[in-house]
């Protein structure tokens, strides 16, 4: 059994070596390219990007459903997890969360850069009607911000405490925990508010998750194409998102397992059922997909057989099948051998299944607008198809590499494990004379 | 020494009236084209023509009333259009005259006349097809800025000051008719090359949802705007007066009559004599332009072949 | 000293220039063109106009004429020429010259000129119009309630009924006036035609405003008789814009979409204050 200082050690967040220090510089390239060419956007206009009239949406807004759905990690595991009792999941929430917030906030800057007039985003406020679904995803999405920030912030008081007491020795760190630790002593008082604040948001965060990418699905949805127009939508969307998000907990857990040294707290049981998780929030996905994709097809409905056909033999099929076999079935099917849920299989397996997602959000995305009612007369012979440019690239990926970073910056300050509830777990006891810190 | 002083005085001064001269003449030039003061051309009671500065006129137009406001539009009004697919021969005339009004600066026009052909044994027919001005619109729907708007007189406008540029009217729309400011519109290039009078759109010095397309903004939405503009000088849209086969009819739903110029028919009786119908009339949107089957065509399809561009329903004027 | 005279000359040359360019906004081409003027005599109700129109061949093309200087004559029976007035054109080469005033009573047959004198611009142009000047009456019959009937009689200016004669009737619309009846029809031996109007028509406030016209008629011109009617069918506003609907401005949206998020939104806001001031409630805890 550890001690307890040896469990504050182990838990610590740790100061960047090379590796952590070259990351950082290679996140903060790619974002002041990112940032460079956003500039280039804003001034010259959207015509940078490869999209035109028909492919109007590309692949900004498949990556800010990327992006919405893998943030309903934080809802599954921290909150219905956790309220269900799973106490294995206890090492995972705060990875969870982490990937959460990072996720909306990239998510919410995301759909800004998608703006033709991001300088009027404050017509939003003033002339905002609440008939639009874009008004319902700009209220959710706040909301679910702040529902996750708080579900970050709350556990970590605790820890705070710890981490103050820790590194006592770094008086300005030190300080700063102190603060942010709220003044936590662990009384009564204070553990009785604690307790019943986490409850309630756990509580809160489920149907405002669920929210989320329901309104998010419904931008589609509430469309008449081919290919949106589904009563599906929602469901399918939040299955998804649960999918990827499971994915990417997988992946960031075992980097952090092996970054920090935390093979004691993140062990091969905690991959074995992440990994049976995983396998089955994957079938309930296959299965929403084969509503989305087969039901159509038993119809003879011109407009939906025309985009399955695209789908299914046309320009994007490479891509439909590598997605949907690749991102999904292949793993699922790995996934039931108990082998292929150690560590490292696993994690290769969940960066497949976040690719996979990825990619997913463009099919759902471009395709359907590639192939309106009326056919496509009267423009270039590009605007028949969309590649994104390269600019457009670069905006993407520094968004990507944006929410890296605030995980990164998160977890070199925040203990990646819970302290406090890890030592709850294991009964371990904070040391009494520790806490009177006369001196 | 003097001498060469006096010289050098003598120089500097004559060099400096000089240079004073063609500054006073230049700066006269500038204050004149800046001061310029527009001018409208007016008739007097009787019957002479006079020009009075625009600053002095006020715009009152007898058709739009006392409380004339964009958002809600012509009072006791409600415009609908006919469309009658049978004369329709891909002339472009309609097209055209649009894109010159408008000054549409991108690739994709407002108006464009489709080939299209329902299903294998009927026929082909070109379709002109522009915003329906629906009466359940899905693109007023979802706009989260209220930048699109319905009016009382059924017509659908964009007030190109408010929108986002979300693009979410577009994907909205079931008919395709919007088109999108990608990159800054050069119109003023655009407005000299196609020989448009400048002074034609002085009288709007302020913008308005109105006149779509005077100007068009980077990073907004436009679309047909079944003229406003013209209106309220009691004249019909541009595509209605400029088709030479009388394709085009508009009026007003509540005084039952439509007209192509030339033509006046009762709408009711149009529509019902000719099986008039609506496109996606399934989807429930109610758009204002009806359609007249294309059935006893005058001119075959194939001629008007000769006019269909796949590629191309924005004429670039070329660099010389 | 050369060089002084050298730079004197240029800048008198760019000077000269520059005050030419910008003292005229255009330089007027040297070449005189040959406009076309047509006149036309219109009679609306009691007001006696000119439409006059003008325009010139350029590259082929024709283009309105507005730079010319238009005298108006009338010419009476007895061979005298009086001039009515000058007139100069709107920009779309259209105009319109009032000779209400040149119509005294009982004058038969009139005839009006306009001529443009020589300009810079253009050669010397003119047109004319001879009419025999006639009285277009038209009233409304409601005798029989089923079908009320326009009833107009054209006569001459000595009240003697003009036979033969097409007139149209047509009522009054936004753009384009609609055809009522049939085409055309001839006045009979009384200078009368009667038409039944079968149609119901729409009318803002029930007003229809018909009207009786000779549509340019060689000898006669163009004559248009104005008649008011109460029969317009009431119009009923088919709009939504009063309604609470889900494609209206913020504050007329439906009840329900703006009741139920607003609900929601408060319910779990104002939980999410409370939490907020839960961690300054955890923040103050005294020690116990």
């Amino acid at each position: 059994m550890k001690s307890y200082e040896q469990l504050t050690n182990d838990l610590a967040p740790k100061k960047f070596g090379l590796y952590g220090k070259l990351w950082i510089g290679f996140l903060s390239v790619i974002i002041l390219g990112a940032v460079y060419a956003y500039y280039l956007q804003f001034t010259r206009g959207l015509e940078i990007t490869g999209m035109r009239d028909y492919s109007l949406w590309g692949i900004y807004i498949s990556n800010f459903v990327f992006f919405v759905a893998i943030s309903l990690v934080g809802s599954l595991v921290t909150a219905i997890l956790r309220l269900s009792g799973v106490t294995w999941a206890t090492p995972l929430t705060r990875i969870s969360e982490i990937i959460a917030v990072a996720a909306i906030i990239m998510g919410g800057l995301t759909i800004i850069i998608d703006m033709g007039r991001p300088d009027r985003i404050y017509n939003l406020f003033l002339h905002g009607r609440l008939q639009s679904p874009i008004v319902w995803d700009v209220i959710v999405v706040t909301t679910y911000l702040t529902i996750s920030l708080l579900l970050l912030f709350y556990p970590l008081l605790p820890d705070f405490h710890i981490l103050s007491k820790k590194f006592k020795a770094n008086v300005k760190l030190s300080k700063i925990y102190a603060k942010l630790s709220l003044n936590w002593t662990g009384d009564a008082s204070q553990t009785s508010i604690y307790k019943w604040s986490i409850r309630t948001l756990s509580v809160l965060i489920i149907p405002v998750a669920f929210g989320i990418h329901t309104v998010t699905a419904w931008l589609f949805a509430a469309t008449y194409r081919p290919g949106w127009d589904s009563s599906n939508f929602g469901p399918y969307f939040i299955a998804g998102a649960f999918v990827a998000g499971a994915g990417g907990v997988i992946a960031l857990m075992y980097i952090l397992r092996r970054t920090h040294h935390l093979e004691e707290y993140i062990t091969d049981f905690h991959f074995d059922k992440m990994g049976k998780l995983l396998v089955l929030l994957i079938l309930v996905y296959i299965y929403f997909n084969v509503n989305e994709y087969l039901v159509p097809a038993l119809k003879t409905t011109e407009k939906e057989v025309g985009h399955l056909k695209a789908l299914f033999y046309g320009e994007e099929a490479w891509l439909f099948y590598t997605v949907i076999l690749g991102g999904l079935v292949f793993p699922a099917i790995a996934l039931l051998f108990k082998g292929m849920r150690k560590p490292l299989p696993i994690f290769i397996i969940a960066v497949i299944v976040v690719l996979g997602a990825w990619w997913k959000r463009y099919i759902i995305v471009i395709p359907t607008l590639l192939h309106p009612f009326l056919p496509v007369q009267g423009v270039p012979e590009s605007w028949h198809h969309y590649s994104p440019t390269h600019l457009e690239w670069l905006i993407t990926w520094g968004t990507l590499a944006g929410a890296m970073l605030i995980v990164t910056l998160l977890v070199r300050y925040v203990p990646i494990i819970p302290i406090h509830e890890t030592a709850e777990e294991r009964g371990i006891e904070e040391p009494k004379n520790e806490t009177n810190d006369e001196k | 020494m003097k001498e060469k002083d006096q010289e050098t005085r003598r120089n500097f001064i004559s060099n400096g009236l000089k240079l004073g001269l063609l500054t006073a003449i230049g700066g006269v030039a500038v204050a004149k084209s800046l001061n310029e003061e527009k001018m409208v051309e007016l008739m007097d009671t009787d019957g002479n023509i006079i020009k009075v500065p625009v600053s002095k006129v006020e715009e009152h137009s007898s058709i739009k009333g006392d409380n004339y406001n964009t958002r809600e539009g012509f009072p006791n009004k409600k415009f609908v259009m006919v469309i009658d697919l049978a004369r329709c021969k891909n002339a472009k005339q309609c097209q055209s005259a649009c894109n010159k009004a408008h000054f549409i600066p991108g690739d994709n026009a407002w108006l464009k006349i489709y080939k299209m052909q329902d299903n294998e044994q009927s026929a082909p027919y070109w379709m002109p097809n522009l915003c329906q001005h629906c009466d359940q619109p899905a693109c007023v729907k979802v706009c989260p800025v209220d930048a699109t708007f319905k009016r009382r007189d059924g017509i659908v406008l964009i007030d190109n000051e408010r929108c986002i540029g979300c693009r979410f009217c577009m994907a909205a729309c079931p008919y395709s008719v919007r088109v999108f400011n990608w990159s800054e519109p050069n119109q003023g290039e655009v407005k000299m090359d196609m020989g448009m009078d400048m002074d034609m759109d002085m009288t709007h010095s302020k913008y308005t949802p109105d006149y779509a397309g005077v100007p068009s903004v980077r990073g907004t939405v436009d679309k047909c705007d079944f003229c406003p503009h013209m209106i309220a000088e009691e004249k019909l849209p541009h595509c209605v007066s400029a088709c030479p086969n009388g394709v085009y009819f508009f009026g007003d739903l509540y005084e039952d009559s439509v007209t192509n110029g030339a033509e006046t028919f009762q709408f009711s009786k149009l529509i019902k004599d000719n099986a008039g119908y609506r496109l996606m009339e399934d989807l429930g949107t109610m758009p204002s332009v009806y359609y007249l089957p294309a059935k006893n065509r005058q001119e075959d399809f194939e001629s008007g072949l000769e006019n269909y561009t796949e590629f191309e329903s924005v004429q670039k004027v070329k660099e010389s | 000293m050369k060089n002084n005279m050298k730079t004197s000359k240029i800048i008198l040359a760019i000077s000269c220039t520059l005050f030419m360019a910008f003292s005229s906004s255009k330089i007027e081409a040297q070449e005189k063109q040959n406009a076309r003027i047509s006149v036309q005599y219109n009679k609306i109700g009691n007001q006696n106009l000119l439409k006059i129109s003008a325009k010139y061949k350029e590259d082929k093309k024709f283009v309105p004429a507005s730079d010319l200087n238009l005298k108006v004559y009338k010419t009476v029976s007895d061979d005298s020429t009086t001039l009515l007035g000058t007139l100069k054109l709107a920009k779309d080469g259209n105009g319109i010259f009032d000779v209400s005033n040149a119509i005294t009573k009982g004058l038969d047959t009139i005839s009006f000129s306009v001529v443009h004198e020589a300009s810079d611009k253009f050669e010397e142009a003119s047109n004319e119009v001879g009419i025999k000047l006639a009285n277009l009456s038209a009233v409304l019959n409601l005798d029989d309630e089923t079908t009320p009937t326009i009833m107009a009689t054209l006569t001459d200016v000595n009240n003697v009924p003009l036979e033969g004669v097409e007139l149209k009737v047509k009522l009054q619309r936004s753009f384009a006036p609609l055809a009522i009846g049939e085409d055309s029809y001839f006045t009979d031996e009384s200078g009368t035609i009667n038409v039944p109007i079968t149609v119901k028509m729409p009318g803002l406030d029930g007003k229809l405003i018909y009207e009786v016209i000779i549509d340019e008629n060689e000898t006669y011109g163009s004559i248009k008789t104005i008649i008011e009617s109460n029969l317009g069918t009431k119009i009923k506003d088919l709009s939504t814009f009063d309604q609470r609907t889900m494609w209206g401005p913020p504050r007329k949206a439906p009840l329900v979409a703006l009741i139920v998020p607003n609900l929601l939104i408060f319910g779990i806001w104002l939980t999410l204050f409370f939490l907020i001031f839960n961690l300054y409630r955890i923040s103050k805890q005294k020690k116990s």
